[in-house]
């Protein structure tokens, strides 16, 4: 969280000559990040990034005490000024209130004074001026004094006018189901159960920790007020401010801890100025009611551990030196040191690394050398997967695609328009918007998207994504998690679209040493009938190749029917191998000879293909498909397909009478087969 | 007789030298050199000379016939030379015209970056995993000493699946599932997807992270800053330096944001940046309960862990100043092939 410092304030707890940004640099080597030291006029304020570990640098003085010890350490000259307080005893003409507590837990400290004869009025210029650079609006003395003592010392307050508390009574107490209560900004808050929240005799006035009540605050009228000071048990207002979804300052410093030390001077502190620049005068004794007491903490570090972690050689000494500059007493025991912590800092320090932190920082990591550590060989390797994504998604880049990357969001309607069961989807119960509800099953529908987003501006389209999808497995267990790989091609130019695909996919198990891969007619939900394959690997289908359904094509706002292809990658992969087969190249010529013949339409060449091969026996080395025709001449629903057939042998030269020989058998069992017509033409 | 050859020398040359044209050339050394030719014709006569007279006047056709042949060989040459430079000229192009475009596709910024950066890691014996993206609650926060209710949590806009099941807002999620493996030393680097509930110019939903987890005897703070040096360097660039500015991470103890010296003011301090620094990521000394949660005694192993964002540090290093982060997962072709 940041926090605004005025540097004018700062060197009220601060005595050193060092200048603004010159501080700001040096408190981010070794504390605080100041991120920014920002000049107003004369004035200079730093804004600070102070972490959730520290609170206690949520203040002037907080940010003062560090900087003292980091200026120290870099041998620039400075003197921390502790905060100075005066306790006030009052005698006769006592005022009262009565005060009643559900649970010691709520509430480890709780202390009050009253003043009477306050004048409420605006504040002097000098505070407004030290709100206002702190960021804080000035509204009068005495709600300002609040605001003022809590950015100077840390710790948060708040001021009642004591004469609408109703029998000067409190009851500290959690709060019940149904209860609400009108803050001081005049917002209605309906509270969760269990917030803490002080009630007079019969009505709501402060919902602690967090904000006051509009029926118990100061106004110009008041003349006796309650300064109320506390610290609250940080877990409820957290939980009362997640629930309400509603931070002050004050909650922030309280659900991360304050100094259980620091509530007596910052009560006293803000009686002084009450004094001052209100007019206010003590009229009770003070109510102090101490449900947990402090007890000091002591950690102990080993020098050996010390110098282990860091890397280096750090004196006891100056081990000694630093953690006293940052308040601990030390005491240095043989080989290693005691630290007792300082109040501010017992939230926060409890084992010997966070020691070892304070040390290591105030020291100077700019101090530290740089060293590689020895690079061992180790077991353990990255695994396969790795290589193989970045192989696919390379040659799917010199093949053309353009890779993209989708949110793996996806809402209901996508589900439903690609016939996707959503009880089978994990569910997010806090989605950003509906349209990212599910994680997506399939990587399909998003891709149509980008295909529909992308139409406008490109006819052809070549894109893919290899992302993770996600398969419910029940309610309470982690879902499947694998990779996919889905590619989508445009061009509305290109008759053969769905072999080009079929192209890439042959070429890409290829690459990944993948031999066994089959393309099985299949009718698939959301491709068309009769241009879909299922691709099996083995005995199983890993995925599919086929022409967008046109209803989803529609469903999804595409002018174009892309063609598909959608791979299970972690299944694929599994499979992957760089095993290279040398076949031995022979010596000897092969004979090339066409063959063409004209077939019923619906004759699949898988078939042809291994009639071929069962007909023309070993002596066949390559069969190649080069052309398919279809047209008048050779009639309706008849194709015409022409084959490149190389014979050869591996130990002598063929004669061309064997050749013929076999070729003619070729021909008869296709005829025979299929009742094809041989072309002539194309045969000699 | 030699007044004769030297005329008929002085006439062939000078025919020679006025062709340009290989045919003419040819039928010029059939005029004087071929068979019928009138040099092989005098040096066929030199018979008829008297004795003393032939071997002078022999020897200066014999010179004569070596210059004319030499003559017709250079001449051919040229002509041959005259010819090709002829067909050049018409093969003439214009090599100002765009060459012939490949159909070549682009990887995505995430891909690409996540490379390189795996590539820097490996080289410094760092090997890759990867864990979950819809991960327990134990992984992601409670194993990093982030019990249930705790404010720390506060800094994750965390996406839920169930009470005790969310979408990981970091890749720190794998560093106690990498200890569980049981194999030390450590060397991991975890890229992966995370998942925040925040979208504006700034921050997209799902981005990358990369994780670093080291462990072994004796891992320093002095390591660390060795491997970030190293990184850096060899990402960014020779002339880009690191601090480690404190921190607090509840899973790391000691903590540190690791800063970059700003490339824009070169460290002086702008707009952009910090003071002259720019943040490049959390890292730090991984906690010992932290450790403990992962199978691994705090009194001997020590290590230190970081994560930072890979859409971050690309950017960063590739000066890409996106007006709206959003658009490197809006897909639009224009934009990726841009890369």
């Amino acid at each position: 969280m940041n926090i605004k410092v005025f540097d004018n304030w700062l060197r009220d707890y601060l005595k050193t000559k060092v200048i603004p940004q010159e501080i700001g640099r040096l408190l981010s080597c070794c504390g605080p990040s100041v991120e920014r030291v920002n000049k107003i006029g004369n004035d200079f304020v730093y804004d600070i990034e102070v972490t959730a570990n520290r609170p206690d640098m949520m203040s002037v003085v907080g940010i003062a005490r560090e900087a003292n010890a980091i200026l120290k350490s870099f041998g620039k000259k400075a003197e921390f000024l502790p905060l100075k307080f005066f306790p006030k005893k009052v005698l006769k003409n006592k005022l009262s209130l009565k005060i009643e507590m559900e649970n010691r837990n709520l509430c480890p400290r709780f202390t009050a004074v009253i003043l009477d004869n306050i004048k409420v009025a605006p504040s002097p210029e000098w505070m407004t001026r030290r709100l206002e650079k702190s960021g804080v609006r000035s509204l009068n003395n005495v709600v300002d004094i609040s605001n003022y003592v809590m950015i100077e010392t840390g710790q948060p307050m708040h001021i009642f006018d004591y004469d609408k508390i109703r029998n000067h009574k409190m009851v500290l107490r959690r709060s019940k189901k149904g209860e609400s209560i009108i803050t001081i900004d005049e917002n209605k808050r309906n509270l969760p159960e269990g917030a803490i929240v002080i009630e007079d005799k019969d009505r709501l006035i402060d919902l602690c920790g967090i904000m006051g009540g509009a029926n118990s605050a100061v106004s110009s009228k008041t003349k006796r007020v309650v300064v109320f000071v506390q610290i609250y048990n940080p877990l409820l207002i957290r939980k009362t401010c997640q629930a309400l979804g509603f931070w002050t300052e004050a909650a922030i410093r309280f659900e991360k801890g304050v100094d259980s030390e620091g509530i007596i001077p910052a009560l006293w502190r803000a009686v002084e100025l009450l004094e001052k620049i209100a007019f206010g005068q003590v009229k009770s004794k003070l109510i102090d009611i101490n449900n947990i007491q402090y007890k000091q903490k002591k950690v102990k570090v080993s020098f050996s551990k010390i110098n282990q972690l860091i890397g280096i050689e750090i004196t006891p000494q100056k081990v000694a030196l630093i953690l006293n500059s940052l308040g601990f007493k030390t005491n240095i025991k043989r080989d290693a040191i005691e630290a007792e912590v300082p109040s501010w800092r017992a939230n926060d320090i409890n084992i010997s690394e966070d020691l070892i932190e304070e040390i290591v920082r105030i020291y100077g990591y700019h101090n530290l050398p740089s060293i590689l550590p020895v690079n061992q060989i180790l077991e353990q390797k990255t695994i396969p997967e790795f290589f193989w994504e970045n192989k696919t998604k390379i040659l799917l880049k010199y093949l053309g695609f353009s890779e993209v990357y989708n949110y793996s969001f996806i809402s209901a309607k996508d589900l439903e328009g690609f016939n996707l069961n959503k009880n089978k989807c994990v569910k997010i119960t806090n989605p950003l918007s509906s349209d990212w509800e599910y994680m997506r099953p399939s990587l399909v529908p998003c891709i149509l998207k980008n295909i529909a987003d992308n139409e406008k501006n490109f006819s052809k389209i070549k894109i893919f994504e290899l992302s993770n999808v996600y398969i419910k497995k029940s309610d309470n267990n982690l879902p499947y998690e694998f990779l996919l790989l889905v590619g989508a091609l445009v061009d509305k130019s290109d008759k053969n679209l769905f072999f080009e695909a079929k192209g890439i996919i042959e070429f890409l198990f290829k690459e990944l040493g993948i031999f066994n891969i089959e393309f099985r007619v299949e009718n698939a939900l959301n491709t068309q009938k009769g241009r879909t394959a299922d691709i099996i690997l083995g005995k199983e289908v890993i995925g599919f190749l086929g022409v967008l359904d046109k209803k989803i094509a529609s469903c999804f706002e595409l002018n174009s029917e892309p063609v598909i292809f959608s791979l299970n990658f972690t299944k694929l992969i599994k499979k992957a191998t760089c095993k290279k087969i040398y076949k031995s190249i022979s010596k000897y010529p092969l004979y090339k000879m066409d063959l063409a013949f004209v077939i019923d339409e619906k004759v699949l060449y898988k078939d042809i293909l291994e009639t071929i091969k069962k007909a023309g026996g070993t002596l066949v080395k390559n069969i190649q498909l080069f052309d398919v025709y279809r047209g008048k001449q050779i009639g309706s629903n008849r194709k015409s397909l022409a084959f490149a057939i190389e014979y050869g042998t591996n130990n002598r030269t063929l004669f061309g009478e064997e050749v013929k020989k076999t070729q003619n058998k070729i021909i008869q069992a296709i005829q025979k087969k299929f009742e094809a017509k041989i072309r002539d033409d194309k045969y000699n | 007789m030699e007044k004769e050859l030297l005329q008929l020398k002085s006439r062939a040359l000078g025919e020679v030298l006025k062709t340009s044209n290989n045919k003419a050339l040819q039928d010029l050394e059939a005029k004087y050199l071929g068979r019928k030719g009138k040099l092989t014709l005098i040096l066929r006569s030199l018979g008829k000379l008297p004795k003393e007279k032939r071997p002078k006047i022999g020897k200066l056709a014999n010179e004569i016939k070596k210059e004319i042949e030499k003559a017709i060989k250079n001449s051919k040459i040229k002509a041959q030379n005259l010819k090709l430079s002829a067909t050049v000229e018409k093969e003439w192009l214009d090599i100002t015209q765009p060459g012939i475009r490949q159909n070549i596709g682009h990887l995505h910024i995430a891909t690409q970056a996540i490379s390189e950066i795996e590539e820097i890691f490996n080289r410094l014996g760092f090997y890759r995993v990867h864990y979950p993206e819809v991960e327990t609650d134990w992984y992601a926060f409670e194993s990093l000493n982030m019990p249930k209710n705790h404010p720390a949590r506060d800094e994750w806009e965390t996406f839920f699946i169930a009470p005790n099941i969310v979408l990981t807002p970091h890749t720190s999620s794998g560093q106690v599932r990498e200890m569980e493996k049981g194999k030390l030393p450590i060397k991991m680097i975890n890229i992966s997807k995370c998942y925040r509930r925040q979208i504006d110019v700034s921050h997209v939903p799902m981005f990358h992270q990369f994780e670093g987890l080291y462990i072994d005897k004796n891992v320093s703070i002095i390591q660390l800053k060795g491997v970030f040096d190293y990184f850096v360097k060899n990402f960014f660039g020779e002339d880009r330096n690191i601090r480690l500015r404190p921190f607090h991470f509840q899973f790391t103890e000691p903590s540190f944001e690791i800063d970059i010296n700003c490339s824009l003011c070169k460290a002086q301090g702008c707009l952009f940046c910090k003071s002259g620094w720019v943040e490049l990521g959390g890292a730090g000394m991984v906690h010992p309960q932290v450790l403990k949660n992962g199978g691994i005694d705090p009194n001997q192993y020590s290590g230190f862990a970081f994560g930072w964002g890979v859409e971050r540090v690309y950017m960063m290093k590739s000066g890409l100043n996106l007006p709206d982060i959003r658009l490197i997962y809006k897909n639009d072709l224009r934009f990726l092939n841009q890369f």
